[in-house]
């Protein structure tokens, strides 16, 4: 890493290349072939820094949730709650990029009502928002639990990660709706 | 002449494939692999690509999609997300031998475990998975939606650790009705059987479903020791399905 320099000074960079090739597998013959190789190169640079800016890491407010908000509701335990989410930059704008990535997982803390819960991947539209559901899966089976114990609740831990960056939050399904609270 | 080709490549390759499975030395587990249970199933070109993706996730995913019987027992440095890495644009098939073949190359510390139902994948480290994946259990018959069925044996296995209610599954994020292959009715006859062969019994019935057992670290409560917990997931297809079933902890002092 060079922090400063002076134009037309050399920066010496070695740079280590993994030479990995898989034979095209509706080939008559599969191989692989592993090697690597070390290069010595030597480069010489110039830049000119207009303005400095300091990068904020990603909070779980940048991620914030766009109406509309739809919350279907038929009986004890069976819902389903729809959430638009979208990121937003260090000065409070959308990000509008299309096609960006979405991963998410959960950590379930406490499962009072035994949910499993289904995650997928995603990517952002051309507005850069992307969707959410929760609850039940067609909306019309109730959860199993609530039948037995009408006060129970699962708790879990919800990580969306969108084009790398991660926003964690936690996620309290009940038997007569879902919440979703920052961390 | 394409299937042909591809027919005589499984051979080969399966033979070179067994070979390596058979000389892993050192691992925590029994490490013998009958001929049987090597799939020589033909799938989509994207589980070749998906299995040199990093991470394991992709692989588990794309089995699933591909409708392949598998476990994976996954160390606590790995996450288990589904992956992108599925989406090829080569139309063409691969035997599922050699997509094993490709992660394995790609994947060294983990390696093939013996199983009669499905393929199973474990690191080559211990984890705090091994001891209760080679506890057998009572016997028993199990007859229920797959997703049913993997609660019982989480129950069986550490009451503790398992929610005493019914399970449910719901959208946590971005599902739809699509078909859902943990609604799939099994029936497990459990005789002198593994957690790891129940399990595995479970996946090969309702195809589209691959079992995730993940070593994890807990933060111990009020100061007290971390400890390292096995907690059940899996996939359906491409989704990921996560549980809080524990199926053993274990403090990390005493490890």
């Amino acid at each position: 890493m060079v922090d400063s320099y002076t134009p037309g000074n050399s920066i010496e960079v070695s740079t280590t290349y993994q030479v990995d090739l898989d034979a095209d597998p509706s080939g008559d013959w599969y191989c692989v072939l592993g090697g690597s190789a070390e290069f010595d190169y030597t480069y010489f640079l110039s830049f000119s820094a207009d303005s400095q800016t300091t990068i904020q890491p990603r909070q779980p407010q940048d991620l914030k949730s766009v109406p509309p908000d739809v919350f279907t509701y038929n009986g004890p335990g069976d819902y389903l709650r729809t959430r638009i989410w979208q990121v937003w930059d260090n000065y409070d704008l959308p990000w509008t990029y299309g096609n960006f990535p979405v991963t998410e997982s959960y950590a379930i803390n406490q499962n009072g009502c035994n949910i499993q819960i289904i995650s997928s991947n995603a990517a952002t539209n051309n507005q850069g928002r992307f969707q959410d559901r929760y609850g039940n899966i067609d909306g019309s089976s109730v959860i199993t639990a609530c039948a037995q114990f009408p006060a129970c609740t699962t708790q879990a831990t919800q990580t969306i990660t969108v084009a790398g960056v991660s926003f964690s939050h936690g996620v309290t399904y009940g038997c007569s709706d879902v919440q979703i609270a920052r961390q | 002449m394409g299937s042909h080709m591809a027919a005589r490549m499984c051979r080969s390759l399966g033979n070179s494939v067994i070979a390596l499975w058979l000389s892993m030395a050192g691992l925590p587990f029994a490490q013998t692999l009958p001929l049987a249970t090597i799939p020589s199933t033909q799938v989509d070109h994207g589980v070749f690509v998906a299995a040199g993706a990093p991470g394991v996730g992709a692989f588990a995913s794309a089995l699933a999609s591909a409708s392949i019987p598998a476990g994976f027992v996954v160390s606590s440095e790995e996450s288990v997300l589904p992956g992108t890495a599925g989406a090829s644009q080569d139309a063409s098939e691969v035997c599922v031998r050699m997509a094993v073949d490709h992660f394995l190359r790609k994947h060294t510390d983990y390696a093939i475990a013996r199983s009669d139902w499905a393929l199973v994948v474990r690191p080559r480290a211990q984890t705090v998975c091994d001891a209760v994946l080679g506890r057998l259990l009572p016997d028993a018959t199990i007859s229920d939606p797959a997703y049913v069925a993997l609660w019982r044996l989480a129950r069986t296995v550490n009451p503790d650790g398992t929610p005493a209610a019914a399970p449910s599954v719901v959208c946590g994020s971005g599902c739809d009705a699509a078909e859902q292959h943990h609604d799939s009715h099994v029936t497990l006859t459990l005789s002198r059987s593994s957690l790891q062969e129940a399990l595995s019994q479970v996946v090969s019935q309702a195809p589209g479903l691959v079992w995730v057992l993940r070593d994890e670290r807990r933060a111990g409560q009020t100061g007290g020791a971390a400890v390292r917990i096995c907690r059940l997931s899996y996939f359906d297809g491409n989704r990921s399905i996560a549980t809080s079933y524990v199926f053993a902890s274990v403090s990390e002092g005493r490890r």
